[in-house]
């Protein structure tokens, strides 16, 4: 979990119960408990898919209300494709490897299929909770419809078209979103997050994707320690000579460590690796808060300009006015929620690091002295014996 | 072995000197010692607390790990306490050639440890010489250093110096350096090979020549790849002088003597990959494999069915180790430099934290993963300089087993030849008695019962040799799967220690990070 102290609010708790997968779908089991009036219910459950937290998503990004808040950033699509590849390259492999060989890589990748199946769930849960933790968000319509309505909610994925729209729409925002950036702002709060979070932003994405490689290394010599583990035993079992007798010895040795390698490497992936990688969604999320502030800010000012030249050509003045006013009053409304957002963004980052580097080192620990214990137990044996 | 000479029993402790032994490498004649990768330093054996011996059963007790799913711990039979200084130790420490023993005076009565099946009685003057030592206890060590570029462009080679201390009698002084090429070390083996294969000796394969690595050398690439490669050659160089010499008859062998002794060999020009001498042994190898197909021996000695089989099956298994442990070694490098470059990553990243304890914890696990990268790097070095290349030099062992039983099946078919033959000849001389030139009958009678005299003798030694190789086999066997067991068991216990260091580095690191970690507020 990435996200710490979200489950102490009790008249709202939102958690997936359960998730199902299917073909090349997965359905979550969004279970609800609160003593909120506006549901029907107290505790009550409904199946949703992945497009439908991409919607609700989407809906809180489009709505203007929500402009001065850092919308928690969407989860991502849960991919098993490559898991699915290698369970069937697995398949077609089976008539070369031996009956053993065959079930322990079977395991092997059931295991692993099973763990990126409960990381996507834990990542679409981790969204739903931030959103539930939201003094706002939770409020949302959209948010209730998706945790109660029962029935399918029938938001087709976008199709081409928007698709496109959407991918133009990035486009003028990055543009637009260099030009706002370059307008120094007058306030040293935000000239200053502006800064640290386009760095920030940049760094965690360089670590998010070096960890990933340090990951798979460490995953591909656990791999390896495997192998070696199953000739071992394939040496052990060929005859009864002495020197099998001692492949025999040392098989369950390197079979063990290559479960603690492959776990040291599960548990970084899961403290270190997902940690950077919501982060850098989360800063994502936090950027285009300030580039919609920025925006904000920027039509003020044109609101200022066009009032000013109205006034001096003494034409449609109430009307820019109004406008100005508008501008003004949505400026305001952001940058006073943007800055507790971002406040709020920082402490709920510092808690997260420090949770994650603590248990991540605990379990580095834990795993090391397990390395430890076998290898000197082992040791004894072989030196001990003739 | 008959060679293999027995230390004094225990009685006489007092006069040798077990102290070094418990360091742990007692049996593996500290080749290891001179390797130049930073080596783990062994943990002192009388600390090994003897209840690590006894934490048995199902794994550490701990309840938060769980390794409940192996059926049965083959280490559940680790229960009994050994003590290192216990009488039970003392079959290791005494078992074989060990150079860390003192001499022994000659009065001592040195029986061979073995008992070896066949009867022992010893025809050849080689088996003699097995026996025979002047007293001289196996005490040699041998080292391969300095490696130093002589000459430029593509005829510059790399020489090195080898070392021979030993207070053998076979030898003229205690201690000897000479410089030696690749190449002479290629001729040795060359000329060991042409004398001692075809009587059944197993003798230890040369290291491998590889074009692309010297090229690289002698261009003058000084990159890290190339030190590598002579590292790594240096130390294949050690390895096989030291099993050529562990091996009783080849030790006494003059070429043997000669290479460590010598200060100018004669260049083995006959070695060169492209030279004719390389081209016609080629041949002879396509030769001989072809033949193999087509000798078809009567196996009347299932040992050795048993055994070839057996070879077949380990030489398996050994190639596929190999390719995991090599596998292994390219992943930890691997891991090695994404591990250093994430910590770069993660020292910028705790540079823009802007909170400053996150800060200051964020550069400390830069600092902490920087440390654990050199440590993967040497876990490398480890992987593949004691496990890796010990598989490999075993893969190549086993090819010259299989060379040795192939040698033994030529000899069973030449005596067959030969016998058919002298049947042949038989019914030559049969049909001649009914033959009609008297004149000429004569002559060709006695010139036929020359040559069936001839052949007579030749079956008849046929026979011999065919015996002698099967029964120099089944000896050289069994040295060869004492030794093998002896090797890796040190190997092993070398390469655990090391793992066993890394481990210990972890724990360290890891510890000092936490309350680091935890002081985020």
């Amino acid at each position: 979990v990435i996200n710490v102290d979200l489950q102490t609010d009790a008249t709202l708790q939102v958690d997936i119960s359960d998730a199902l997968s299917e073909r090349d779908k997965v359905k979550f089991t969004v279970h609800t408990k609160s003593t909120l009036p506006n549901f029907k219910q107290n505790e009550f459950s409904v199946v949703r898919q992945h497009e439908e937290f991409i919607w609700l998503h989407d809906s809180f990004v489009e709505n203007e209300e929500y402009a001065g808040y850092i919308i928690p950033p969407a989860p991502p699509r849960p991919d098993f494709d490559a898991s699915r590849e290698k369970l069937q390259k697995l398949g077609e492999g089976e008539g070369s490897m031996t009956k053993e060989e065959f079930t322990k890589m079977k395991q092997e990748l059931e295991a692993e299929y099973l763990a990126i199946f409960k990381k996507t769930v834990a990542m679409h849960e981790v969204f739903l909770c931030r959103v539930a933790a939201h003094p706002v968000l939770r409020k949302d319509l959209n948010f209730h419809v998706f945790l109660e309505y029962n029935q399918d909610l029938s938001v087709r994925g976008k199709n081409k078209r928007e698709k496109m729209e959407d991918f133009f729409k990035n486009v003028v925002k990055s543009a637009d979103g260099v030009l706002v950036a370059g307008v120094k702002d007058v306030d040293d709060f935000f000239e200053h997050e502006k800064t640290f979070l386009l760095e920030y932003h940049n760094r965690v994405k360089d670590a998010s994707a070096k960890s990933d490689r340090m990951i798979r290394s460490h995953k591909s010599a656990a791999d390896d320690i495997n192998r070696i583990a199953s000739t071992l035993y394939t040496l052990g079992t060929q005859d009864s000579t002495d020197v099998c007798k001692y492949w025999t010895k040392l098989f369950p040795l390197f079979s063990k460590l290559s479960k603690i390698e492959a776990r040291v490497a599960a548990d970084e992936d899961l403290k270190l690796a997902d940690l950077l990688k919501y982060y850098l969604r989360e800063s994502q999320a936090a950027k285009d808060l300030l580039y919609r502030r920025g925006r904000a800010l920027v039509d003020y000012e044109n609101a200022n300009k066009a009032l000013d030249k109205a006034r001096a050509k003494n034409k449609d003045v109430l009307q820019a006015e109004t406008s100005q006013q508008v501008c003004c009053q949505k400026f305001e409304k952001i940058s006073e929620s943007a800055k507790q957002e971002l406040i709020d963004f920082k402490t709920r980052r510092v808690a997260a690091f420090r949770k994650n580097l603590v248990e991540l080192a605990e379990l580095e620990l834990k795993h090391a002295k397990g390395n430890l214990q076998l290898l000197q137990s082992c040791l004894g044996v072989l030196k001990g014996d003739t | 072995m008959a060679a293999e000479m027995e230390p004094p029993p225990l009685g006489n402790a007092g006069e040798t000197d077990f102290r070094e032994l418990e360091d742990g490498e007692d049996l593996f004649v500290s080749t290891v010692t001179t390797l130049e990768y930073p080596e783990p330093s062994s943990p002192e054996p009388a600390s090994l607390p003897a209840e690590d011996i006894s934490i048995n059963s199902n794994g550490p007790k701990q309840k938060d790990v769980s390794f409940d799913d192996d059926p049965e711990d083959l280490f559940a039979e680790a229960t009994e306490e050994v003590s290192l200084d216990s009488p039970e130790r003392e079959p290791i420490l005494s078992d074989g050639p060990s150079p860390a023993i003192t001499p022994v005076t000659p009065t001592t009565m040195l029986t061979p440890r073995m008992d070896l099946g066949a009867a022992d009685m010893f025809e050849r003057s080689l088996d003699e010489i097995e026996e025979d030592n002047n007293g001289d206890t196996f005490d040699i060590h041998i080292a391969v250093s300095d490696p130093e570029k002589v000459g430029d462009g593509m005829n510059a080679y790399m020489g090195y110096k080898v070392t021979t201390k030993t207070s053998m009698t076979i030898f003229n002084k205690n201690e000897t350096t000479v410089r030696r090429r690749f190449s002479d070390f290629l001729g040795l083996h060359s000329k060991l090979a042409s004398k001692y294969l075809h009587i059944g000796y197993i003798v230890p394969p040369a290291p491998e020549k590889s074009i692309v690595g010297m090229t690289k050398v002698k261009v003058g690439k000084e990159d890290l790849s190339s030190a590598e490669f002579v590292e790594k050659r240096r130390s294949a160089l050690e390895r096989y002088l030291m099993r050529t010499v562990k091996h009783p008859v080849l030790l006494k062998d003059p070429d043997v003597i000669m290479f460590l002794e010598s200060s100018e060999l004669p260049r083995a020009v006959s070695t060169q990959a492209l030279s004719g001498a390389g081209i016609l042994r080629m041949v002879n190898k396509a030769a001989d494999a072809v033949n193999k197909m087509t000798i078809k021996m009567n196996e009347s000695d299932a040992w050795f069915e048993e055994k070839h089989q057996q070879f077949e099956n380990l030489d398996l298994q050994l190639r596929k180790l190999h390719a995991s442990v090599e596998s292994l070694v390219c992943h930890r490098k691997e891991l090695s430099v994404n591990t250093a470059s994430f910590a770069k990553s993660a020292a910028m990243l705790g540079n823009s934290e802007d909170h400053t304890a996150l800060s200051r914890a964020l550069s400390q696990l830069a600092e902490v993963e920087e440390k654990i990268d050199r440590l993967h790097q040497d876990q490398a070095y480890a992987d593949f300089y004691l496990f890796s290349e010990l598989l490999g030099d075993y893969v190549r062992l086993i090819t010259a087993v299989k060379s040795v039983f192939d040698q033994r099946m030529k000899t069973w078919s030449k005596w067959q030849d030969t016998q058919l033959l002298l049947q042949k000849k038989r019914e030559s001389e049969a049909k001649l008695q009914f033959a009609n030139k008297p004149d000429k009958l004569q002559q060709a009678k006695d010139e036929i019962k020359e040559e069936i005299e001839e052949l007579e003798g030749k079956v008849e030694q046929g026979e011999k040799d065919f015996e002698l190789i099967s029964k120099t086999i089944r000896k050289e066997v069994s040295r060869f799967e004492k030794e093998r067991v002896k090797d890796f068991k040190a190997v092993i216990i070398k390469y655990l220690e090391s793992l066993v260091q890394t481990q210990q580095q972890l724990i360290k690191y890891w510890e000092a990070f936490l309350p680091e970690a935890k002081a985020i507020a």
